[in-house]
Parts: C-alpha cells; structure tokens; sequence
C-alpha cells in the first residue's frame, strides 16, 4: 500500500496524468461543497432576517448614497478611458483591459490551509473559463483553475504555486508576487537591493503575460529587507483583496483573455 | 443497526462534510483532522475489517479533499495506520486517556508531514498550528470516540 502511495506521489508530482481523474473527482464533491455551506449561509440569512427594520432602513439610505458617488466617479472614469484608450492608440500600445464582469458567491474553501482555492457558484454555463481572473471589492483574488457546469474553482494569488506579474503604482517598477502560503502576505520575487521602492507602495497589476488586465489593485508593501550577502530585497506584501473573508466575487470577462485561453 | 459497510463510510462522509465547512484559511490551519481521527478509530476498533487498505482508501480520499498531490495523504495514512496497528498489539486496551494522547501525536505527525510538503513547495508556514491542531484533536478525541463507540455498539457491527 505504501509503495502504490509513493508510486502515485511521484506520478502526480512530475506530470499531470491524473489531472482530468482528480478534477472529476473534485467536481463530485461540489454537492458536498455546497451542502456544508448551508449552515455558513443559514448563519448569514439569520443574522439579515433578525436585523431591525431601523438598521435596514439606514444601511439601504447609505448603500444609496454609495452608488451615487461611485455613479459619479464612474462618469469621471468613463471620460479618462476614452482618453486613455486615445492616447494609447497615439502611442500604439494596446492593453488588455477588463470588458464586463460577473458576480459570483463563493460556496466552499479549500480544506487545505496550505493550498488556497475556493469554489464559486459560476460554471462553464455562465461562460466562465481556465485562466479567467478573479477580483473583489478591494483587489485581484485569483484565477480560475477548473470549470464544472454549475461551479468553478478559483487558485488564490495567496497560493504558493501562485504567482503574478505586477508594477508599483508610484515609479511602475515591475516585479512577480509570489503566494506564500499565508492568506495575508504575498512576497515580491527579483527586486533588486537598488530599486526604488518603498513600505506602503501600492501594487497593481502590470499587463505582462496577458492573463491579468492591467491595474487591478494586487496589494500593499509592508516591509522591506535588505539581506547582507543576497542580490535582491525580501518584501513582504498584504493583499488588497480580502483572500478568505469575501462572500462575493466578480468575474472579469474580456475577448482577449478568452480567445488566449481556449487556444 | 448499522452494519460496519454502512457505519465507516458514514462516519468519513461526515468527517468529509465538517472538514468542507468553510472556517477560512486561518481556522483550518488549527482544525482537528477529522478524517484522520475517523480512521484512527476504526483502525483501532475493527483492525480486521478496516485495516491498511482502509487506512489507503481514506487517505486517497483526504488526497482529493485537501487538493493536494495525489498519493501525499494516503501514504501518511497507510504509515500511521501501520504505526497504529503495531501499537494496537502493545497497547491491548488503551484508555480514554492514552488514545486521545495517540490521537494527538498522529495528528501532529500527520499536520507536519502536510507542512513539509508545503515548505518543500515554497510555502511560508508555521510549525505552532500544527501543533495546537493536535491538541484539538486529542480534546476532542473523547467526543469523537464515544459517538463512533454509539456506532460501532449499536447492532450488526459487534460480532
């Protein structure tokens, strides 16, 4: 049994023959997923139901009063794209830019705590696709790495098999983020004990390798270390988004990123 | 009542479905391998009828349900079930006491041996969770083994 164990391990590790076996076996345990986040859900309709009217009310005047002002900047936001897009075309450069998004719940989380993925409540039905990125209210979450037909897995950036190409929002000096591991901390890959940057930078994404669009909010720089003796800074990163505590996701939809991914 | 075809994989659907509850990353780095403690009692109770190639089918299972490389949790599971069967013939009938403290050193072995492979995959992690994970597990052993006792206790599973 042992050795079958081992046999399998060293199989898996080196090449992806059991990957269909697996995915289809992870995809039948969706209804199970989504069985063991009633009580989550059960817990969250309660709390709803048990507020008072009062409360509601008020949250619903200030949700109101939000939309109005991100109407108003979505205005100002419309005017510089055009811009942007005219002023690219001057200069000839193209970017893959986000065309419409979806919005997604999130119904399990991967028991694993050293892996990091979640399972969302869109499937290839709703057109989702391998490769497609994930965000939340507050930044980029991941990218989708199997689709079933009602659900889909999403790979966190926090994963540590995860990592992606991003530019400080300041100076736009690039680097890789890399997942640790840990749900709150991402570390910078390749900077050098030279580059300009600094604790509280913010990090977007760059564009590079055409899977993220460009400057969807990565996270924020925390601290820097400089190691005596090593060529590159150790930087330590806190997400934007909120890895493990958004309930609802969006799915960014553009032609390019889909067209890249079913070649 | 239940018959011990129908008793073990009830109990690991349950483990399966406590361990599917999303707690969020940080909580499951504390939580108590369900699964595992599921195996150790059946292992530990039936060793005739739930031996190493049950220990190798749940840890298949764990292997899809933690998402991990395939083979990972099952060889843990086929070695500590091992472990497990040998101690079984040294400790004939251990006590509350003594099988939460067994159930505290495997899960402890087992959290460490998932927290290798992560650092070996580049992982940034912690040794203390595993630790403190272990110890859930050993308290709450004692809740565990008695409602799987109810089971194993309750007809067609006792010859």
């Amino acid at each position: 049994m042992g050795l079958v164990a081992g046999l399998l391990l060293l199989v898996d590790r080196n090449s992806h023959f059991f990957e269909p076996a697996k995915n289809a076996l992870s995809r039948a345990l969706t209804p199970l997923v989504w069985l063991a986040s009633l009580p989550d859900n059960a817990l969250r309709w309660g709390e709803n139901q048990l507020q008072p009217q009062e409360s509601v009310e008020q949250r619903l005047r200030q949700l109101n009063q939000e939309l109005l002002i991100y109407k108003g900047k979505l205005q100002q936001g419309v005017e510089l794209a055009a811009e942007n897009a005219r002023l690219r075309a001057l200069l000839n450069a193209t970017e893959v830019l986000a065309e419409s998004l979806m919005v997604s719940e999130v119904v399990g989380l991967s028991p694993n705590p050293y892996r990091h993925t979640v399972t969302i409540n869109r499937g290839s039905r709703d057109g989702v696709f391998v490769g497609q990125p994930v965000i939340d209210a507050e930044g980029l979450v991941g990218q989708v790495i199997s689709v079933s037909e009602k659900s889909s897995t999403v790979l966190t950036i926090t994963d540590v098999s995860h990592a992606l190409p991003v530019r400080t929002l300041r100076n736009g000096a690039r680097s890789i983020a890399e997942g640790t591991g840990d749900s709150n901390r991402l570390r910078l890959r390749y900077l050098s004990t030279t580059t300009d940057i600094a604790v509280g930078d913010e990090l977007v994404t760059s564009g590079l390798g055409e899977l993220f669009p460009a400057g969807y909010p990565v996270g924020l720089v925390v601290s820097i270390e400089r190691v005596t003796g090593r060529d590159f800074l150790e930087v330590e990163v806190r997400p934007a988004a909120s890895i493990d505590r958004s309930h609802y996701l969006l799915l960014l939809f553009n032609e390019h990123n889909a067209e890249l991914m079913s070649r | 009542m239940f018959a011990l075809v129908v008793a073990v994989p009830l109990s690991v659907l349950l483990a399966i479905f406590v361990h599917l509850i999303p707690a969020g990353y940080t909580a499951s780095l504390y939580s108590p391998h369900y699964l595992l403690l599921v195996m150790l009692f059946w292992l530990g109770r039936h060793p005739q009828s739930c031996g190493l190639t049950c220990a190798a089918w749940l840890g298949l299972i764990a292997d899809l349900l933690f998402g991990g490389w395939l083979g990972q949790q099952m060889l843990m599971f086929v070695l500590l079930g091992f472990l497990l069967l040998g101690l079984g013939r040294v400790l004939l009938k251990p006590t509350l006491f003594q099988q939460a403290l067994i159930a505290v050193v495997f899960v402890v072995l087992a959290k460490f041996w998932q927290l290798g492979w992560a650092r070996v995959d580049g992982a940034d992690v912690a040794v203390l969770p595993a630790l403190i994970s272990g110890l859930l597990s050993g308290l709450l052993w004692p809740v565990i083994a008695v409602l799987l006792e109810k089971f194993y206790d309750s007809g067609a599973i006792r010859e």
